[in-house]
Parts: structure tokens; sequence; C-alpha cells
């Protein structure tokens, strides 16, 4: 079937969907598009968050899947990449191998559920191209109003306030002993949460609502130590945040981060062009309903302003598993825009390119080759109430000891716990190198280098 | 100086848990802390909104807290790694390949082990990280033997070649397990090993040391096997006694006892067969019964079985009726294959190639030379009612080298081609023909793959459809070693 934009009008759900979709057939939006075998197209459409949509489609019977998660179907990304096919069809990389997300996908798919022909659809005069196209060249794109600046003093006054709330709350939890909060962790943060977030606090209440989660996960034994190491942050965030209320980053962590137009938009957030490698993903499924997907990346060129990355990403626990747009050890080119802050950490793809040229990781400093958490300490100097960092443990090994995972570094002896247990045959090696995320209490690995003996 | 913090580093920390023991019940603060501390703690004027007492906690907790997070390091704990796994005689798979054979294992990992076999057949091993046994009861292919030891150390120094300074310091499935993959590196080391260590051991496991022997056994074993033709267990005897038949090797009973317990016992199975209109068959017999004939007919030599009914070898195995009891039907194939009278049996094997159904067990394979393997692999792909399923429980160890013509003239493939069809006209997938697909990526060679995915994409089955999971990572694993057999 020779794929038309009258297939596309066909199977949009409704004339918003053709509005949406043909905002999104400027190539710049799509880092990643290609066609395979048998009628098989695939695409990286990049969207608001900070990693792109993964849409997969079948020409030959429109079938399509968008790791987005909006409820119309076809999204405006698969309709886009529809619309795209048909028009520009030479756009399309050809006599490429799907990659491994697309085959999965294509693996899951119910032949059952297939389309049948759009033609045979009864004409829809409301949905049409035209009017679409029409509409996305006149319409100059409405900016969201910015709040005002009476609004913006007030909601600063109100996340005052519930910096006061918390530093109260803490109090009280010391006088009444912190053995209390320990037993019932849970229905505690939620009520001072719900405050905090009353008081236009949202980040931080994020912050206070995951505690619970955190302090389960570890032994009885050091969740007295992890309490105090959290609540002492919450304490010098809440005296940072009233000292400088307009600090860009501390708002970041009190109130909530800006949108990614707003960083674009910003002079002063950084750029850095450079060589990136993915050095894993974290999925983190928040007491709020939402997922947050953390992908660290590397920068394989020698940098002391951006040396990690952390692209983050919000989506509904209820939009089902969705699997990153990255793979661990993929290479690429991009400029990142990072977010202003004492120390560049989170950022978003301004543009990525594919390379073809393959870089090793930078010589590791000789003070994190003594010490594989000295990054972690220069972290919390410069930001006293970071939850986590990005550490590079050097050679070492996994081993089991009471049903925790621990790394245990060759040179210096140092164990450090693992979040989880290593598996079989995670044990059974021997690696030169490795990146993990450290929160103060365990380590989650992020990327294991084999010894080269290993080395397949 | 840095040592100077690093001696009040203890005192310190003896005071930071006088204090979170407070913080943990609950009790006030300043009387837990020494005189110097309680001035730095109270502010000079309060906070805002701060209750009294407040503002000197959160400063203390503030400062514990980052102290303990940054000079409260996790403690050393003296963890001892596992010893490094040791390298298999094939290379890990690569690329596209491993991602392959993960997406197949993950979708159907009751074949695992056939995936296995396929990709040592080709001179493979699976990546650690992807698949490694678990127990060293997992039936594995040979190549992992090593893996197994290693699953069964505890230190590196468990992992070095077995010997009579080291066989004390082992577990005896670890013994085992070395001892298995020193009969293939050093046989005549091991035999030696063997001589020296085994007699000091119980029965069973002297019995099952002595079974290590049997798979590959050589002349060169006599020696050895005549050290425990008069051991004290009839078990160990009976076994011995066995391997000698296999190898045609003489050898004198250590006693006439035993001679009347074996004449007994052939009595009795004799007893429970019957020649009958030139067939050899089991009586109608209980379920107990049943299992003692099934063993009887294993222990046995089929050459005084052929003389008691007077029949030739070649006839016992002719005029036997498999259909009866295969239960003994197998013991009976085992008890010709262990004592190497294959061509013998080979009338039997081809009628059960020809008849058997999918439930047989054809775990003689093994013992076959590669002609005698063909001629039963084109027996059964001939045959108008077999599938893939039997053809790929016939291959053994000639998985993934039926070349494609010969496969796709058989009666399996147009069964495949034309419940392909069906399906499609009644408008949903049948899952027994995607098990046929992914059965037929395990038996083709590595050409044939590649020409079953484009045959296949003919009858409408998408190239990425899983159910041709098998026949992808069947050619993209080009052959790094000559196959144990080729049918070119």
């Amino acid at each position: 079937m020779k794929l038309s934009t009258e297939h596309v009008e066909a199977i949009a759900p409704d004339q918003k969907s053709l509005a949406a979709a043909s905002k999104l057939l400027k190539m710049n939006k799509w880092p990643q598009l290609a066609q395979g075998p048998e009628g098989l197209i695939w695409g990286s459409c990049q969207g608001s968050g900070a990693n792109p949509y993964r849409v997969v489609a079948d020409t030959t019977d429109l079938w399509y899947k968008c790791t987005c998660p909006s409820r119309k179907f076809p999204c405006k990304h698969a309709l886009a990449l529809f619309w795209l096919f048909a028009e520009k069809c030479e756009s399309f990389a050809q006599g490429q191998d799907p990659p491994e997300w697309a085959t999965e996908a294509v693996g899951r798919r119910r032949k059952g559920n297939a389309k049948a022909d759009p033609k045979e659809k009864k004409a829809d005069p409301s949905k049409s191209i035209a009017k679409a196209s029409a509409a996305g060249q006149s319409e100059p794109k409405a900016k969201k109003k910015a709040p005002s600046k009476v609004k913006q003093a007030a909601t600063r006054e109100s996340a005052i306030q519930a910096s006061y709330e918390l530093e109260n709350w803490i109090g009280d939890q010391l006088r009444s002993g912190l053995s209390q909060l320990l037993k019932d962790p849970a229905s505690h943060c939620r009520r001072i949460a719900a405050r905090l977030v009353d008081h236009k606090a949202s980040a931080l209440a994020g912050r206070v609502d995951e505690l619970p989660a955190r302090l389960l996960c570890l032994p009885n034994e050091e969740s007295l130590d992890a309490l105090v190491a959290e609540l002492s942050k919450w304490i010098l965030l809440c005296r940072a945040f009233r000292n400088a209320p307009d600090r860009e980053d501390l708002q970041r962590d009190f109130m909530r981060s800006e949108s990614r137009d707003q960083l674009l938009e910003n002079p002063i957030a950084p750029r850095v062009q450079s060589h990136w490698e993915v050095l894993g993903t974290q999925h983190n499924t928040r007491r709020d309903g939402l997922v947050q997907q953390s992908t660290w990346l590397l920068n394989l060129r020698e940098s002391k302003k951006a040396r990690v990355a952390l692209l983050l990403d919000f989506f509904p626990a209820s939009s089902g598993a969705r699997g990153s747009s990255f793979t661990s050890g993929e290479q690429f080119y991009a400029e990142l825009c990072f977010y202003p802050a004492p120390l560049l950490q989170r950022a978003v793809i301004v543009e990525r390119e594919a390379c073809s040229e393959l870089l090793t990781w930078p010589e590791q400093p000789t003070l994190e080759r003594e010490d594989p958490l000295h990054n972690w300490s220069e972290t919390l100097l410069r930001i006293p109430w970071a939850a986590q960092a990005p550490v590079r443990l050097g050679p070492g090994r996994l081993v089991n000891h009471k049903s925790r995972g621990w790394w245990l570094a060759s040179k210096g002896g140092w164990t450090i716990a693992l979040a989880q247990a290593a598996s079989l045959g995670q044990e059974a090696l021997a690696y030169r190198d490795a990146w993990g995320v450290w929160d103060g209490c365990s380590l989650e690995l992020l990327r294991l280098v084999e010894a080269e003996e290993h080395a397949a | 100086m840095k040592s100077q913090t690093q001696a009040l580093l203890p005192a310190l920390d003896a005071i930071l848990d006088q204090i979170k023991s407070g913080w943990l019940m609950g009790d006030p603060l300043l009387p837990l802390l020494p005189t110097q501390w309680q001035e730095a703690a109270c502010p000079p004027n309060r906070k805002k909104g701060a209750k009294a007492g407040d503002e000197s906690e959160l400063r203390i907790l503030a400062l514990v807290g980052q102290y303990q997070s940054i000079v409260g390091r996790p403690p050393k704990h003296p963890l001892q790694a596992r010893p490094v796994l040791p390298t298999l005689d094939y290379p890990s798979l690569e690329g596209k390949a491993r991602a392959l054979f993960v997406r197949c294992i993950k979708q159907q990992p009751g074949s695992t082990n056939d995936l296995l076999r396929l990709m040592a057949a080709r001179g493979y091993s699976s990546h650690p990280l992807d698949w490694m046994p678990k127990s060293e009861r997992d039936e594995v292919p040979e190549l992992y033997q090593p893996w197994i030891a290693w699953l069964l150390s505890t230190n590196a120094e468990q992992l070095k070649d077995l010997s009579e300074d080291n066989w004390n310091n082992l577990s005896t499935p670890l013994r085992r397990a070395r001892l298995r993959s020193l009969l293939r590196k050093d046989r005549a080391q091991a035999r030696s090993v063997i001589m020296k260590c085994t007699p000091k051991l119980g029965a069973s496991e002297r019995e099952k040391i002595i079974g290590l022997l049997l798979p590959d056994a050589e002349m060169e074993d006599l020696e050895c096997l005549r050290v425990f033709i008069k051991d004290r267990s009839a078990r160990v005897r009976e076994q011995v006694h066995a391997i000698l038949n296999l190898l045609g090797a003489s050898y004198e009973l250590p006693d006439g006892a035993d001679d009347s317990v074996q004449h007994e016992q052939f009595k009795e199975l004799v007893q429970m067969l019957v020649l009958r209109e030139g067939r050899l068959q089991a009586k109608r017999l209980p379920d107990k019964k049943k299992s003692r004939l099934s063993g009887g007919l294993w222990t046995t030599d089929p050459r005084e079985l052929a003389k008691h009914f007077d029949l030739t070898l070649r006839q016992l195995a002719q005029t036997w009726h498999f259909e009866q009891n295969k239960m003994a039907t197998n013991s009976l194939i085992r008890s010709f294959v262990h004592r190497g009278l294959i061509k013998e049996v080979m009338p039997l094997l081809c009628k059960l190639a020809k008849q058997a159904d999918g439930r047989s067990d054809p775990n003689f394979l093994d013992h076959l030379s590669p002609e005698q393997h063909h001629k039963l692999i084109r027996l059964v792909v001939q045959r108008a009612d077999v599938s893939f399923w039997e053809i790929a429980s016939w291959s053994g160890d000639a998985l993934g080298s039926l070349p494609f013509d010969m496969l796709h003239k058989s009666p399996a493939f147009k069964d495949l081609q034309f419940d392909l069809i069906n399906s499609k006209k009644v408008g949903h997938e049948a899952t027994h023909v995607d098990s046929l697909m992914l059965k037929l990526g395990l038996v083709v060679d590595h050409q044939g793959a590649a020409k079953f995915i484009e045959e296949l994409k003919d009858l409408e089955v998408s190239s990425l459809h899983p159910a041709l999971q098998n026949l992808h990572l069947n050619a993209a694993l080009p052959p790094r070693r000559e196959p144990p057999f080729s049918f070119a």
C-alpha cells in the first residue's frame, strides 16, 4: 500500500490531532527517522520532556506504537510519522535493521488488532490535512502568559512559609522521638508533604513523600542514620531558600522546575557540545503516580564544567511501562543545555547527532581512584542538600553478602552497599570500571565495564 | 593536621551516637552536648516561627547529617569475592547474535538448553550476564562444565586441576565436576586420581565416580576398572561389569556367589518376556515388575538374552515389539548401546524412528556414529506424521545441521505451510504453528535459516514475528567450527 496523506486524514481521531501533528513536521523535531523491511518505519520525536518519544509504525496496515502517554489513538507523534513518510519518505534512512525497542514493540503486536484499510472508512469532512497545515502556518505560536510579579511574590512568600512549617515539623519529630517517625514514616510524611504542596513547595513535598520508600529499602540498623542525613538536608535547603528565594536552582529544588522552553530561552543556561555516552537509566515510581526516568550521560571529552549530565523525564505510571529512548553504552554527539546550578548536572538535549567514532572513558582523577565516593563529597560541598551523585568506581567486583549486593573495590578494599543484590553472572566477572549513583546509603549501578580478559 | 582530625573522630562518633540515641527517644538535646557545643548551637536570636529550643536542635541536626554524609563513610566489610569465572573453550556471543539470544531465552525459557546446544554446535557460548547454569543438576552442554565447577567452588584454589593433594578440600559435587573436566583434559591423570582417592569413599559416591568413566570409556581405563572389579559394593561391581562388557574386555568374577545371583536375576528377567509369532515382547506386568524388567534389561548383556531365545543379536533387535513397553525398550536400547552393539540395534532404532511418537526420548543419540545418526534423522524427517518437534528431539547434537532442501521437501514443512495458510484464513494465529516455526529455527543449518525466513515471508509471516526468533538467531551464528557432522 502506498501511503498517502488521505490515509493519515482517515486515521486521525480528530482535527485537533492533525493540527498538533502538523507542528511536528519539522525535521529538527526528529533526531531519528528510518525505514526497515516490510513497510516498517520508526523515529524519535523530541517532545517537551528531556527524552524523545519513540514511534514505530507499519505503513502496510497503519499499525503504530508510541511511547508518549497520550490517550488519543493514534497520537500526534504517530500521525506526524505517517504524514512525514507520505510526503518526505526520502528523509527516512533506508535499509536499516529495526532497533531493539522497535522489534520488541512489533513482537508484542497482536495481529488481530491490525487496522482495516483506512480507505474503507467513511470520509469525515470534519478532519482535513489542508486545514491543519494552513492553521499550522498562519496561527502564530500562542505563548503562555507569564505569571505576574505580584503572583510570583505571593508564591515565594508562601514557599518561605512552607520552609518554616517543615522546620517546625522536624522539631516536633525530634521532641516526640524519631522512633515514632521510623515506625510509621508514610503517614507522618504524607501529612507534611500535603501541607508543603498547599504552600507551593511541590518539589520539596515530592522529596518528603519519597522518604518512606527510601527508608523501607534499608536494613533497620541503617534507617536512623539515613533519616538524620535526610532531615539535615531539608533544614539546609529550607535555610538556603529563605536566604536567596530568587535563586533558580533553589526554586527548582523547593518549588518547581522551569519548563524546557523556559530553560532554552534562558541566556545564562550553559550549553555544552560534546561526545556523550549513555551510562544508564533509572526508573522510579513516585507516590504521586508519576514515573521518574533518569538518564545519565557521561561527557567523553575532558570537561571540568560538565562531566556528567542527567536527563529527567516524568510520565504517568498509569500509561504503562515505557522503555528508555537510550541504550546503555550508546554514544552520540549532542548539544546539551544545563539547568543553571552551582554544579551542572540536570540538562536537556538541544540537538543530537549519531556518531561513528567510539571514545573510551576519560582517565579517572587520582582522588577518585583513592576514594570512590569522592564525587559525593564534592557534590555535597557545593550542594549540601543533594540527594544523590554519580560516582565512578574504578576496578572491582560484585559480592553478595547476607542477601545484599556489595561493590568491592580492587584498590583499597572499599565496600559499598548496592541497592540490589548482584546476579550470579555479575558476581562471576571482574570489572575494569563502573559508574553508579550513590544516595548516601546505597549505590545503584549504572554501567559496568568488564575486565579485558572477560570482554566478549 | 589531617592525622589530628582523624584522631578526634572516634571521640566525635561516640558523642554523635549519644545524640542520635537521644533523638530516637525524644530526649532533650542540650544536656547531651559538650559545653562548647552548647554555646555554638544556641542562636543569638531565634528565627521567626521557630519554637524555643528548636533552633539549636535543628542546627545540630543539620551538622550531624552533613558530618555523616561527608566524613562518616560506609564501614568496610571484610568481604570475599568469588573466584573469577573460568573462560570457556568457545567465545561468548556478541552484538546482534547476543541480543537475539537474550530475546529468545526471555520469551522461550523452556528452550534455553536447545539454544545453548545450537550455539555450542556452532562454536559459541553464552555471555555470563545473559545466562549461567544455576545448579550442578542443570542439564547443559559439556562446554559449560568449568562454570558448573565455578558454581560449586568458594575460592580460586578449588578451581585448580584436581589432584590427590586437593581432593580432600573439595565438596563431593565439586569433586565430580572437577573430575569430569579432568577426564576431558587429561584422562590418564584422572584415572590415577580415581584409583588413589575413590576407594576411601562411600559406596554410592564410588558408584557415581565410576559412572563418570562410562560415556567415553576406552581400553586404557581397564587398569582402573580392574581395581573396582572386586569392590565391596555389589552396585559398583555391577557398574564395572557393564563398562567392561561395553569395552568387550574379559574379566574374572570375584566369587561364585555373584554368579548365582546374576543367574537368578537373569532367570526372572526372561520369565517376564515372551517370544510369540516371531515377536519378542514383555508380558503384561504390574508396575513394580515393569520397573524390575526395565532395570534388568539395562544390566543384562543382550548377547545372553539373544542366546536364551535362540536368536542372533540382529534378530533380537528386529523382533523386539517396542510398542508394548516403552520403558523396557529404552533399557534394551541402552544395554545394546552401552556395550557398543550399535550396528546390531540399528534395525530397532530405525523402526523406532519410523514410528515413535513425539513423547519418545532418544537418549542414546550420543553413542551413535555420525552415519548412524544421519540415517535415523533421514528416516524421521521423511515420515509423513512427524512434526518439527520430533525432528528436533531426534537431532541430538545435530541441532542446526539439517540442510534447507531436506527440510523444505519434508512432510513436516508441508504441514507447517498448510497450518499457516489455514490459520490466516481463520483470522487468528495458532500457538502450535508458532512453536513449530521455533523448532524449525533450531534444526535447520545456518544457510537454511536465512532461506526459511524468506520462505515464510512469502507465506505472509512478518520477518519480525516472534516465532522467527530462533531462525534469526540461527542465521546470525555463522559456524566457527566444523559441525559435529554435516548432511551436505
